[in-house]
């Protein structure tokens, strides 16, 4: 059985990596959100024109005078006219360069069909200006990268994030991300959703914002040092959506959470406090099911123990025993007991025992801590024995 | 509100609603009463609704707006009486989580009313005023102060308030226990400020300062530091330390550095954690010691919507015991629990058309045990826009516990999330997930959501 769960699990790995291997060749990974998916049914080559002596301009002038993405900078017949005699090859004539429809439109035949295939490059959902750029003289290969070696040109002749970043540093030009992504009208946030995609960071993105596998996971640093970023984006109902302690965030939490959280607990309780607080969350419910000892009498845990028998966890100081867990996660503690359950044996007022919780040092900034709050001493000591402790 | 109903007169105001209705049916374990044999379930049947509205340019060509959201909920699943005898629990309540009105010029923002903040040093929120200002030359200042949000004050939440105490004892008054405090729901103000750099030359800091008092007593008080650094592809960072004034001691630090590519990314980070106590727990003034971790990340996206990641992460808990106990000399013997983490994920995903699946399998052991989780998610939109969307994930856990020896095993989970748009504003969705493990054995949840976003 074990040895065929194996073998199952291994062809599904492999099944994957092979997968993305085939994948690997389809050349997708600018954001969809920005470039729409094109449909271009042409055959052309770019390196053949470029070595030919075509200029950019020659095919694509109207980049020069472009104010909006909106404009199209496709060449049409009327630029290819100028070296292909479409006219002469429609009645027959050999021409040089050839000029016939299924030179440039590959199997169309317009004594079948009417047209050729639809050309269909979408808008891309960005705000840009091509006059601008080209009268601050930047080269089309800045942007579009060198088509010496480009037959077709595709979504990946189009600039990613990186490419622009180079001068849109915040001083040669702006780097504020409205200056190139369409923002809500209301909000003047960006525009996240497009009829083709999802705007999100993603890979090579060049301030390292990428919202790559389990982002949920992995933002906090970013959120909690960055958050002026994340508000370009996102509005407060974004975070408070997971950040809320009552949704239960399914990409969060998976199957079963409720039952298998208190490893995860253990092992990144601050985690969990991006969340839910201790003493008002985890120790109400924990005292509902009966796990929490400071319960009202009729809710105590009677029959099941959740820690090592009472000796090795309270009585004899040794490895196991709940003085080195609380020093090393105190909040596990405080997510099931009270105040009440340590100061049984931590206070000095207790009949028990009083054994010092505090860490070395502590009687020398007693007397600060004190003047600052005393609240906290005054559960486990008297007035009289905090002066007593040179803390007053 | 009367900026809505006046919104016919500034043509360029402009209006959200956001509302969530959840309803959640599932069950808890309970350790009350129960065997391995024959465990209990306790019934959790709640429904929380949410409603956010929010208002932009409530003055023509001004950046005047607000932001706000207000949750109801009820839990039908408690028996009556019984959140009357646990601290913390409610059985129904409103929370407004926030509410502030937003007003920008310039390189000013302002915000009043009660609102969420976020820094290196904590997740809070307060009723209050904050205001920011960047200067051209960016060098700026940021001031805020107010009340602390606490679960005992007026239509709040417990979400944000200072950890380490019951948010009220007003149970035990009412019943006389001695010890009973008065003041963990008196007032809470607090008050801070920033130092603001905004970047030059691709590096943004600030220099922070934060104290919150309660009844004239310093509840928290902290310094914090905070660094960003991005420039384009490359090297891209992000740093922050937050000190604890009160202690005078390193409470939290963190720092991430990433490197981006065409081809993969490689991100690093060093965390120092601690909890956030509340100066009014006695926990704040126990030894503990904070936990140190480390995490190296690896993505890879070769052309293609499939990309990839491995990360390991280590984790060293630190431990402080006062040297006066017996206990302190035997808490390095062997035989104890693990004093680190050790573990490390891996996965891909993919993004094809109306596609997404993700494969994910994650492992830990050390301190608090051992965990395998393996977690295959896919989706699929239906339909030209993708108005009906299905999506599963099943889960497989192998689960340790390193201090209850109850929960342990193999846990299997399922779950299937249907969900179809009614209209461009509207969208329903259920939830259905069967888990089978030894500990519950086989328990069921539902959920069920609607959502409706619409401009008014």
């Amino acid at each position: 059985m074990e040895r065929q769960f194996r073998t199952a699990l291994g062809i599904v790995v492999v099944s994957f990596v092979a997968a993305g291997i085939a994948w690997a060749a389809t050349g997708r990974e600018r954001s969809l959100a920005v470039y729409p998916a094109q449909h271009i049914p042409l055959r052309f080559d770019h390196k053949q024109h470029l070595a030919a002596g075509a200029e950019c301009v020659t095919c694509h002038d109207a980049a020069r005078a472009s104010g909006s993405v909106k404009d199209r900078l496709l060449p049409g017949h009327e630029e290819c006219e100028s070296c292909h005699d479409i006219e002469a090859a429609r009645k027959g004539e050999k021409t040089d360069p050839a000029a016939s429809c299924h030179t440039c439109h590959p199997g169309f035949d317009p004594t079948v069909r009417m047209a050729p295939a639809k050309v269909d490059v979408p808008t891309a959902n960005l705000r840009f200006n091509h006059k601008v750029h080209v009268d601050k003289k930047v080269q089309c290969a800045t942007c579009h990268g060198a088509m010496t070696d480009v037959q077709l040109a595709s979504r990946q002749q189009l600039p990613k994030m990186a490419t622009c970043f180079e001068c849109h540093d915040g001083t040669v030009a702006s780097k504020a991300c409205a200056t190139c992504h369409p923002t809500q009208p209301a909000s003047g946030r960006l525009q996240l959703t497009f009829p083709s995609g999802v705007l999100r960071p993603m890979q090579g993105n060049p301030l390292g914002l990428d919202h790559g596998p389990r982002y949920e996971f992995t933002h906090g640093n970013r959120a909690s040092v960055d958050r002026q970023t994340c508000m370009s984006c996102h509005a407060e109902s974004d975070c408070q959506s997971c950040h809320d302690a009552l949704q239960k965030p399914l990409s969060v939490h998976p199957n079963d959470y409720l039952t298998l959280h208190p490893v995860q607990a253990r092992q990144d309780s601050v985690r969990c406090s991006s969340c839910h607080r201790t003493q008002s969350f985890c120790a109400a419910c924990h005292e509902r099911t009966g796990v929490g000892m400071d319960a009202d009498r009729s809710l105590r845990p009677r029959n099941v123990k959740v820690h090592p028998d009472y000796n090795t966890w309270v009585e004899v100081p040794g490895p196991q025993h709940h003085g080195i867990v609380a020093s090393r996660d105190l909040q596990q503690c405080a997510s099931c007991h009270r105040e009440e359950s340590c100061m049984s044996c931590h206070s000095a007022r207790s009949e028990r025992r009083q054994v010092n919780p505090h860490p070395d040092g502590f009687g020398a900034m007693c007397k600060r801590a004190a003047s600052a709050n005393d609240r906290a001493c005054l559960k486990c000591h008297t007035e009289t024995s905090l002066a007593e402790k040179g803390c007053r | 509100m009367v900026a809505l109903l006046t919104a016919g007169t500034a043509s360029a105001s402009a209006f959200q609603l956001e509302a969530r209705t959840e309803a959640q049916v599932y069950q808890i374990r309970a350790f009350r009463g129960s065997s391995p044999e024959e465990p209990v379930l306790l019934p959790r049947r709640r429904i929380v609704q949410y409603l956010g509205l929010t208002g932009y340019e409530l003055i023509t060509g001004q950046d005047l707006g607000f932001e706000s959201n207000l949750r109801i909920f009820a839990d039908f699943g408690l028996p009556r009486g019984e959140a009357a005898r646990i601290d913390g629990m409610r059985s129904e309540d409103a929370d407004l989580l926030y509410a502030y009105v937003r007003y920008g010029v310039g390189g000013f923002e302002g915000r009043l009313g009660r609102q969420v903040y976020v820094d290196v040093g904590d997740i809070l929120a307060f009723d209050g005023l904050r205001v920011r200002y960047v200067s051209p030359l960016k060098l700026g200042a940021e001031a805020y102060g107010g009340l602390w949000v606490k679960g005992a004050g007026f239509l709040s939440s417990p979400v944000y308030q200072p950890d380490g105490t019951r948010e009220s004892d007003a149970r035990r008054l009412e019943q006389g226990v001695v010890g009973a405090d008065p003041t963990l729901s008196a007032l809470e103000p607090m008050y801070g400020a920033k130092l603001l750099l905004e970047d030059l030359k691709g590096v943004s800091a600030s220099l922070g300062y934060r104290r919150a008092l309660v009844e004239g007593k310093t509840d928290l008080e902290r310094a914090t530091a905070e660094a960003r650094y991005g420039r384009g592809l490359g090297v891209s960072a992000v740093a922050g330390v937050d000190f604890d004034l009160l202690r005078m001691r390193l409470a939290q630090a963190r720092a991430q550095v990433r490197w981006d590519g065409e081809q993969l990314a490689v991100t690093g980070e060093a965390l120092r954690l601690s909890p956030v106590f509340s100066a009014d727990s006695i926990w704040y003034w126990f030894a503990f010691a904070p936990r140190d971790e480390a995490r190296v990340r690896l993505d890879v996206f070769p052309r293609g919507p499939l990309r990839y990641y491995v990360q390991g992460v280590g984790s060293l808990y630190h431990t402080e015991l006062n040297s006066g106990l017996r206990l302190a000399e035997v808490a390095q013997e062997p035989g104890g629990p693990p004093s680190h983490t050790v573990g490390g994920s891996a996965g891909a995903s993919l993004r094809l058309g109306r596609f997404r699946s993700a494969l994910d399998v994650a492992y830990r052991r050390g301190f608090g045990g051992s965990q395998l989780w393996t977690d295959l998610t896919a989706g699929y939109g239906f339909g030209p826009t993708g108005r009906f969307s299905l999506d599963g994930r099943l889960s497989v856990a192998r689960i340790q516990d390193g201090f209850n020896p109850l929960l342990a095993g193999n846990f299997l989970g399922a779950q299937v999330w249907a969900s179809q748009a009614l209209t461009r504003a509207a969208r329903v969705s259920l939830v259905l997930e069967q888990n089978v493990n030894p500990y519950t054995r086989w328990d069921s949840k539902v959920f069920f959501l609607f959502d409706l976003k619409a401009s008014l």
